[in-house]
């Protein structure tokens, strides 16, 4: 156990330098603007006095260095600037939209998995079989297709044809109000109160898009899964469990698949990271009020704050995934002992 | 020459899908390169008499919302959607390989230095990366290629060192400079060349992947801009359509620009399969 903390912690110590780092770009980003940052920030409509105001307000005028430091000052104090689309400071925005865009990564996630690692697994246990076939071309049709495409396909199909989901419009249709806010997530706060029309209101706006997003990531995790397992399987000590007489399953789950969990975990951070991008595109389809679709929206409207409120967001919670998928790792993986 | 045709001759009887992978390949580039002369129809010119039209004998694809022809217009979008994918791709190789080289040849702090910029970039979430700096540099096409770029970088850099620092100590490198050759000349003519293979299999599934950025990227607005005929753009303009059952405006560049992706996987599989028979799956 003493040895399983003290690589966490040295895991952790090598996180600051790359925080760091993260930091600093997203500082490099707000500057490398073309032209006067002070006049992007300030916003499409201002006018001289405001730009004058911005400027200083940001510190534009002083040294490099000094402005680092002033942006740091700010970061620490959870300022990340105002958006002028929506006049709410971007901290804000960002807090109050992420809940949905959890809510439906983790559902996607979720149903990926589910259906990848069994996937994985038998087709691992039957090479060559028609389930490694279906195995090898889902992975290779997952990996090529445009999921903003993916996502209109299953409105056309589902909404359109077979008229079974709502509209892409987002979280909620009109006939409801969402939850009293308790984790954000409506799902569980629909459950919280009771509310199963609700629930079952905000499940069915979720499906969809949580499909699309599990197209998506099954296919990593299906090949991963495969891979790690014919490994696994192959191994000496599945063999010998296999010739003493453990049933099959416990030899499959047990033995073999807890040591392919081992890869599956370090694939999961790359995963996280296309599903991150992904989720971008899943949001602009299907309405989602996510920070993707807030960072869509700003975008256009080049409102710089909210972008790099949005950037720094996205890679400090990538970090920190990253960072439990580490010590999740750590915990588990049989050779790290006292 | 001849041995060498035999050889890939070979290869291809033993997989026929690397024949399929290969001759799609080529259906897209002679696209990229005369599709502007064999299109039926001028792709940006709106005739709204036709507007909305589904797939027919005279619109294959059939007519977009101002009643541009979709087929002419899949079809010249190639050339732009290629073009972003191999310059971005061409750029990220350059400097990654040279990088990743440089970091695995001389090690030391080079490499820790590089090493870090890696961990760094792969700290972001890469399609959110290319957002923010697109936002950040203008939002242009160039500055589409420029993201696309930055963030493939990385996996360049690991393939390459990875391949030549394993290389670095044996007897050949040695040999180069015990006969006198420069450390950089031994590290560009007599290691790089033995790194190609495995790069060539990164090249092209990356090929792929910047493929699906590029559009993924216009698809939200940034980049080549609209009256321009390109298949994320093309997308983003069908979605409204996809609700009300306009199918076409989505269905056509949505396959085109998957099937693009999936060629050069397939080619990306098949390269692999050639280099490293160890890792067939």
């Amino acid at each position: 156990m003493k040895n399983k903390l003290r690589l966490i912690g040295q895991r952790l110590l090598l996180a600051i330098p790359v925080v760091f780092g993260v930091v600093v770009i997203s500082f490099l980003l707000t500057r490398a603007l073309p032209g006067d940052p002070a006049v992007y920030f300030a916003g499409a409509m201002a006018d001289e006095q405001s730009i004058q105001q911005t400027r200083e307000k940001m510190g534009l005028d002083k040294s490099l260095p000094l402005q680092f430091a002033a942006y740091i000052d700010r970061l620490i104090e959870g300022d990340l600037g105002v958006s002028h689309n929506t006049g709410q400071s971007v901290l804000f925005e960002l807090k109050s939209r992420l809940p949905a865009s959890l809510e439906l990564t983790l559902i996607g996630l979720g149903l990926a998995l589910t259906i990848a690692v069994p996937l994985g697994i038998l087709a691992a246990m039957n090479p060559n079989s028609w389930i490694d076939h279906l195995c090898r071309l889902l992975v290779t049709a997952g990996v090529s297709m445009p999921i903003f495409f993916t996502g209109l396909f299953l409105v056309f199909i589902f909404y359109y044809l077979l008229q079974v989901a709502p509209a892409p419009i987002g979280r909620l249709n009109f006939l409801f109000l969402p939850p009293p806010h308790v984790t954000g997530f409506y799902l569980i706060d629909a459950l919280l109160v009771s509310d199963w029309a609700l629930f079952r209101a905000a499940l069915h706006q979720i499906m969809l898009p949580a499909i699309t997003l599990a197209i998506f990531a099954l296919a990593p995790i299906a090949r991963m899964t495969r891979g790690a397992m014919l490994v696994s399987l192959g191994s000496e000590y599945v063999k010998a469990a296999t010739a003493n007489g453990l049933p099959k399953k416990k030899v499959i789950l047990i033995y073999a698949f807890k040591n392919a969990a081992l890869p599956l975990l370090t694939t999961l951070g790359m995963v996280f990271s296309f599903l991150l991008g992904a989720n971008v595109l899943v949001e602009k389809v299907f309405a989602w009020p996510g920070i993707g679709s807030f960072a869509i929206e700003a975008l256009v409207a080049s409102d710089y704050a909210a972008v790099q409120g949005f950037v720094l967001t996205m890679a400090l919670l990538f970090i920190f995934i990253n960072l439990l998928l580490d010590i999740i790792y750590t915990f588990i993986d049989p050779r790290v002992s006292d | 020459m001849k041995n060498w045709l035999q050889h890939t001759l070979y290869i291809f009887s033993e997989n026929p899908v690397s024949i399929f992978a290969v001759l799609l390949f080529l259906f897209y580039v002679s696209m990229a390169l005369v599709g502007h002369w064999l299109v039926p129809y001028d792709p940006y010119l709106t005739n709204t008499d036709v507007a909305l039209q589904p797939p027919s004998v005279n619109h294959w694809f059939g007519t977009d919302h101002l009643g541009r022809d979709v087929l002419s217009r899949v079809v010249v979008a190639t050339r732009i959607d290629l073009g972003i994918a191999f310059s971005a791709v061409a750029l990220s190789a350059v400097i990654g390989c040279s990088l990743g080289s440089i970091a695995g040849y001389f090690g030391g702090w080079t490499d820790q230095i590089i090493g870090r910029f890696t961990d760094i970039v792969m700290a972001f979430p890469l399609f959110v990366l290319a957002m923010g700096l697109v936002a950040a540099m203008g939002n242009t096409v160039e500055n589409i290629i420029y993201a696309t770029a930055l963030i493939n970088i990385p996996f360049y850099i690991r393939v390459s060192r990875s391949e030549v620092s394993v290389r670095r100590n044996l007897p050949y490198v040695q040999a180069a400079l015990q006969s006198g050759n420069s450390h950089f000349r031994a590290l560009a003519m007599h290691i790089f060349p033995n790194t190609l293979p495995p790069l060539m299999v990164q090249l092209s599934l990356n090929s792929g992947w910047a493929i699906l950025n590029a559009a993924g990227l216009s698809f939200i607005g940034l980049g080549v801009k609209p009256p321009e005929a390109e298949w994320g753009i093309m997308v983003a303009e069908g979605a409204n359509y996809m609700i009300s059952g306009e199918w076409w405006l989505v269905l056509f560049p949505g396959l085109v620009l998957m099937m693009a992706v999936f060629c050069f996987n397939l080619l990306g599989d098949s390269l692999r399969d050639m280099v490293d028979p160890l890792r067939r799956t």
